[in-house]
């Protein structure tokens, strides 16, 4: 048992679980405790907490790829640990470039059998107006060019694939 | 005045237009896309009308589709807002054809100023400073022996463009005719234009424009300058007015050089003169802008006016609401774009669902946008989806204020460049004006988030926790001896 929630931060994976409940709740955040008081849900994603004393409000929300955070005028997105885990796992997959986001092809600058070395820029994309370009994960040969010059792609579309190393 | 008014634009330019026009009792008539037709514009306006096409953008550039749903609804004006098609010197045409007025400059005003070479030239005959510069229209070879005799670093530019595409910058001869036949190629792909120029790249310069009415006889007012250096790819992020640390001889000089070339050019309407501002004070014409520009709000706060209905007010009487001696330029204002973005990513566009958007008191900041919680952005348009403006005494009173309501901005789902914004505010060569537009590449260092200490991170880890249902349940709702035995450890 003992099971706790874990949430990632800056690419960091935390560690948060409820030590007690009473005489006032105390929270475990990768085992330093610290005394909540106070949770106040000013509206439906507007909260107002007491940490250790002190008085931090915040505005939260989630998607079905992270939890979302506002606090102190800064920002913050935590992926979910098995979303993180996917793009991991994508990320070392380095044979297939793939589209991040859709958009149109603006050039190609590589063909079957090219020999590129990490960073070339590989094909030239524009999405929301920006010009983008693809560049080489890593050193190696072109096997299959998918993107075509004028062509629209949809997110996560293949665009390049690279000779797999042995 | 106008009794209707068709807005052939969208977003928080189309929701701006729409506010002005009704606040004048004027019948607002938007045009949507598909993707748009739960957008803010489509709801602000009296009617809405939908335009087809294959995509969304395709559908704000279909000027047949959009002049005849403003005959169908007997529309007496049409606004193009920015972007799309205001700067189409054949839609103007074809708008004033269908009896419709267009508030916008007359059409052939539209197409010099249009083209980067032809606009140049025409400043040069009114006098206006222009950068050394030299043209391709044929040979390339004749084009890199004039360019080498400028100098370095030179900027390629092409002559039909505009938003930084085509653009780029040479620092030694070697490189001078390989980056040429590029610029040349990027530049038919997007504008069908292959012509480009090259004219001394200004290092460090900043970037100042002038905002103008004109009535179309002659009659020319400025509404003073706006800096506007802070750029990233050649596009603006932060515009002030005044700008920062001009001396009032400069500034003169600047405005002067504005209306000149714009009474020169018979300009009317609301009309923009953007120039470089060299570091020892030369400043040189950019290009004229022949619309109302993004950053037009700062101008409305400093001086006092609303651009929109003079804009309308010109269009109809064609005449100029005020005399020179009208304006007075009052305190400080500063404008940040939000946009869709990931800073830490090269401003990479960022999509998704706004699943949280509260924005500051009004009291304290106008914040123009065409967004709501719950809209998806997506990658059919412009990132930049709103604008925050603060009005305050001086420079150093504006930049506290609007820092105070960007931290008040809360816009969660979608990455922004919120947080970026308020490091830019705050960074101590931003307080002291040392601005240029290579500001943002400069100071990349000191822009980057400073890393959390613990107790901060701890704090977000709790924050996040505590946002969750369940973790609630379990921490205030269940039974002290259920939480002890359930699967959460009592330590």
């Amino acid at each position: 048992m003992g099971e706790s929630y874990k949430l990632n931060l800056d690419e960091i994976k935390h560690e948060v679980a409820i030590s007690k409940c009473h005489p006032e709740l105390t929270i475990l955040v990768d085992g330093t405790a610290f005394a909540i008081e106070d949770l106040i849900q000013i509206s439906e994603n507007h909260f107002s907490v007491r940490i250790n004393g002190q008085l931090k409000k915040f505005w939260w929300a989630q998607d079905e790829e992270a939890i979302h955070l506002r606090s102190d005028g800064r920002t913050y997105t935590l992926p979910y640990l098995d979303h993180i885990s996917a793009t991991q796992k994508a990320a070392t997959n380095e044979d297939i470039i793939k589209a991040n986001m859709p958009g149109l092809v603006v050039s190609v600058n590589c063909q079957v059998g090219s020999t590129v070395s990490a960073g070339d820029v590989l094909i030239v994309i524009e999405s929301m107006k920006m010009q983008i370009n693809i560049t080489a994960p890593r050193d190696g040969e072109v096997e299959s060019v998918y993107a075509e010059t004028n062509s629209a792609f949809q997110k996560n579309a293949e665009l390049i694939s690279l000779k797999a190393q042995e | 005045m106008f009794k209707s008014i068709l807005i052939a634009n969208r977003g928080e330019i189309a929701c701006r237009v729409i506010r002005t026009a009704r606040s004048l009792g004027i019948r607002t008539i938007a045009v949507f896309h598909h993707a748009d037709r739960k957008a803010p514009h489509v709801k602000l306006a009296d009617v809405s009308i939908q335009l087809f096409a294959e995509t969304p953008t395709a559908a704000y550039l279909d000027s047949e589709q959009i002049i005849k749903a403003a005959q169908s609804v007997s529309a007496e004006c049409l606004h193009p807002g920015y972007g799309f098609l205001s700067e189409n010197s054949d839609f103007a045409k074809a708008v004033e054809a269908a009896g419709i007025a267009f508030i916008g400059p007359q059409p052939e005003v539209i197409k010099l100023m249009g083209d980067k070479i032809l606009s140049r030239e025409f400043a040069e005959k009114c006098g206006v400073p222009v950068a050394p510069s030299v043209t391709q229209d044929g040979d390339l070879g004749s084009f890199v022996r004039e360019a080498r005799k400028i100098g370095f670093p030179l900027l390629i530019k092409a002559a039909a463009g505009g938003g930084g595409k085509g653009m780029s910058i040479v620092h030694d001869a070697d490189c001078l005719e390989g980056q040429a036949k590029t610029a040349m190629g990027e530049a038919e792909r997007y504008f069908a234009d292959s012509r480009i120029y090259a004219e001394l790249y200004i290092e460090n310069p900043r970037h100042i424009e002038v905002q103008v009415l004109g009535d179309g006889e002659g009659n020319i007012i400025h509404l003073y300058e706006r800096e506007c250096s802070i750029q990233r790819r050649f596009q603006k992020v932060i515009e002030e007015s005044p700008a920062p640390s001009l001396s009032g001889k400069l500034r003169d000089s600047i405005c002067a050089a504005a209306v000149d070339l714009s009474k020169k050019a018979n300009y009317l309407n609301a009309g923009t003169v953007e120039f470089i501002l060299s570091p020892n004070d030369d400043f040189y014409f950019l290009e004229m802008n022949t619309r109302l520009q993004v950053e037009h709000p700062i101008t409305e706060l400093v001086c006092s006016v609303d651009l929109v209905e003079a804009q309308l007010r010109i269009a109809y009487t064609r005449k100029l609401p005020w005399l020179q001696k009208d304006i007075k330029q009052s305190g400080h204002a500063i404008e940040c774009r939000i946009c869709c973005e990931e800073p830490e990513n090269d401003f990479r566009p960022a999509t998704g669902i706004i699943k949280v958007l509260a924005i500051p008191d009004a009291e304290d900041a106008r914040f123009d946008s065409g967004i709501e919680q719950g809209q998806i952005v997506s990658a059919a348009f412009d990132s930049m989806v709103g604008k925050l403006i603060c009005h305050a005494e001086n420079r150093n009173l504006a930049t506290k204020k609007i820092t105070k309501a960007l931290d008040e901005l809360v816009l969660l789902g979608v990455s922004s460049n919120v947080d970026y914004l308020g490091r830019i505010l705050r960074n101590a060569n931003f307080a002291n004006a040392h601005i240029h537009t290579g500001f943002l590449t400069d100071n990349e260092e000191e822009l980057k988030p400073v890393e959390l200490t613990e107790d901060e991170m701890a704090c977000v880890l709790l924050a996040a926790s505590l946002g969750l249902k369940d973790f609630r349940s379990l921490s205030f709702d269940t039974p002290e001896p259920y939480a002890s035995i359930g699967q959460w450890r009592n330590l």
